[in-house]
């Protein structure tokens, strides 16, 4: 079965930008593994029960104990940029041009 | 005898007994990294002085009569996906370059806890993502028997490391066949522990279903030797088994083939690209099996060629969804020129990703999304049932099965970058185990005709890891095979 993987789009969903000129090979990449996966589609699989994970575990709980925390100052340390004791991030949310 | 040429109960029944001190093992050991690490590259980070304290710290621990137990001082290596406290897990990335971690992953803190000297940290393909250790962004890991070969993956580091003797031991993951196949090209042994056995808080996530931490060492005894460390049930990852099993290596004591049943599943000696002497040393190996008192049954795995398609729908799902945190918002290297957010998510993701790990996610962002949700991950699901199902009705007639780990030996670098499917297909006889969650070793067994090694693995069921190890050490000590050294 012919493939034809819309590399830009799933590039995007995957918050990855793409070179222009890579894009030829990538799709024709991602076109053999498309033909490679799609070996599936010939099983009948309908009455078969899908799995998730191989070794059944029941639900696992524990209590809610109150415990030590990481200290602050060494959090700090992991974020990319900090300041006042946060994780400095670029706005998130833009405001409309005309204040609303 | 150098202290590098020991196996680690070689070296622990020396600590133990007085004849050596953690420290001399661990200078040795720096000392061959000195001599061959710039052919081998195995090592991403090594802090030496770290590494002297805790070997002293050891020592001291022993001389006062206050020695933890067997393990004390021992050294071991760690892949660069195990996140170590005041260190980088960089996952051979760029993406997670600066970020020093804040806490102990499980099995360092048991390794430490046994009182182990945490040895310095091994390459391996970028987040897991491969099987020659070529996608590392930090450096490209030479296979030790040939250094124009690769040493497969994505464990190559901690393989390479081993086989070089640069470290006494290590820890792998194995998601499809990480530990087993570099094991493999490298002529050591890994063990692929059953999903659960081993904690995996701390590793940095691939496929979440299918990780697991295991050895990757010398010999058989070896693997159980670490085994017996790191597993047991942990709070802090909810999918580990209850409990903790004891005695691994002591289980091997008297460890005989004599009576066992050895299941040979026909469809894995003839996959496409089945080399002839992979083949013939694994029949080899069966014949000496058989010689030692094994009675080989024929078994069938019927679903084996829907294994790799399988794997990759459901490895590259999980990854996509795991990889999602790594944005440049809450930790590692953040690129943002512009200062707008989108831009900020493209540019540390582009950047930081490289090749292989941005297939894998666009594959595994595509097999989820809303239209081919069931067209693949799905199917992928069900076939993974009956690829487990395959497993439980051999085991009926069988306590092991035996195979091949890869069907080739190790080749040379650039032989598949450019063409992904290739590579992947070659995953066919490892990832059934993972699919499935069972365990799997892999033990030298001879060489191809250019004398790289060639690996025998040896599947249990679900927690048959002491049937395995068993099966294993038995071979390994009655094949009466010649291990060749890597010359370097």
């Amino acid at each position: 079965m012919s493939q034809d993987f819309d590399v830009e789009h799933y590039a995007r969903l995957s918050r990855l930008s793409l070179k222009e000129e890579d894009i030829p090979k990538l799709k024709r990449q991602m076109n053999d593994i498309l033909n490679m996966v799609d070996e599936l589609s010939e099983l009948d699989l309908e009455n078969v029960e899908g799995t998730n994970f191989a070794v059944t575990v029941e639900n696992v709980i524990r209590q809610d104990v109150v415990g030590e925390s990481l200290p602050v100052e060494k959090v700090l340390g992991t974020f990319p940029e900090v300041e006042d004791n946060q994780n400095r991030v670029p706005q998130m949310i833009e405001e409309k041009e005309d204040g609303e | 005898m150098s202290l590098i040429d020991l196996t680690l109960h070689e070296a622990a029944d020396k600590l133990n007994a007085r004849e050596v001190t953690s420290r001399q093992l661990c200078e040795d050991l720096l000392a061959r990294i000195d001599a061959v690490e710039d052919k081998v590259n195995a090592i991403v980070s090594i802090n030496r002085d770290k590494v002297l304290a805790a070997a002293d710290a050891s020592d001291s621990r022993r001389e006062a009569g206050n020695a933890i137990g067997r393990y004390d001082g021992l050294p071991v290596t760690i892949k660069d996906n195990i996140v170590e406290e005041g260190e980088e897990a960089r996952c051979a990335s760029s993406i997670l370059n600066g970020l020093e971690n804040v806490y102990d992953s499980t099995v360092v803190t048991k390794l430490k806890e046994a009182g182990c000297v945490v040895f310095g940290r091994a390459n391996m393909d970028e987040f897991a993502m491969g099987s020659t250790t070529e996608s590392s962004q930090i450096k490209k890991t030479a296979n030790p028997h040939n250094l124009n070969c690769v040493p497969g993956g994505s464990s190559g580091g901690s393989a390479a490391g081993v086989a070089a003797k640069e470290f006494l031991g290590a820890l792998g993951s194995d998601t499809g066949g990480s530990i087993r196949q570099p094991a493999s090209f490298c002529g050591i042994v890994g063990l692929k522990p059953t999903y659960g056995l081993v904690s995996r808080f701390g590793l940095v996530a691939f496929g979440s279903s299918l990780d697991q931490i295991g050895p990757m060492t010398k010999d058989v005894k070896d693997s159980a030797l670490i085994l017996d460390i790191i597993n047991g049930e942990d709070k802090k990852d909810s999918t580990s088994l209850p409990g903790k099993v004891t005695d691994f290596e002591a289980s091997l004591e008297g460890a005989s083939l004599a009576g066992m049943k050895v299941g040979i599943p026909k469809e894995y000696f003839d996959v496409d690209g089945m080399e002839a002497d992979v083949k013939a040393r694994v029949e080899e190996a069966i014949e000496s099996i058989k010689s030692q008192g094994a009675e080989i049954v024929e078994v069938s795995l019927p679903h084996t060629k829907y294994a790799i398609a399988t794997y990759y729908v459901i490895a590259t799902a999980e990854a996509s969804t795991n990889l999602a945190r790594f944005e440049g918002i809450r930790y590692g290297n953040r690129k943002n020129e512009s200062g707008k957010i989108l831009d900020l998510y493209f540019d540390t993701r582009s950047q930081g990703f490289g090749p292989e790990v941005q297939r894998r996610i666009m594959l595994g962002t595509y097999v989820l999304s809303t239209y081919d949700n069931h067209k693949y991950y799905h199917k992928a699901q069900k076939v993974r049932t009956l690829i487990r199902q395959d497993f439980e009705e051999a085991y009926k007639q069988c306590d092991v099965i035996v195979s091949p780990v890869s069907p080739e030996t190790a080749f040379e670098f650039g032989t598949g970058s450019d063409d992904p499917v290739k590579l992947y297909l070659a995953d066919i006889l490892t990832t059934s185990a993972n699919l499935a969650g069972i365990c799997g070793i892999s033990v030298p067994c001879g060489y191809d005709s250019k004398g790289m090694p060639v690996g025998l693995q040896i599947m249990g069921p679900a927690l048959g890891e002491k049937q395995v190890l068993k099966a294993a050490y038995a071979y390994e000590q009655n094949s009466g095979l010649e291990l060749k050294e890597a010359e370097l």
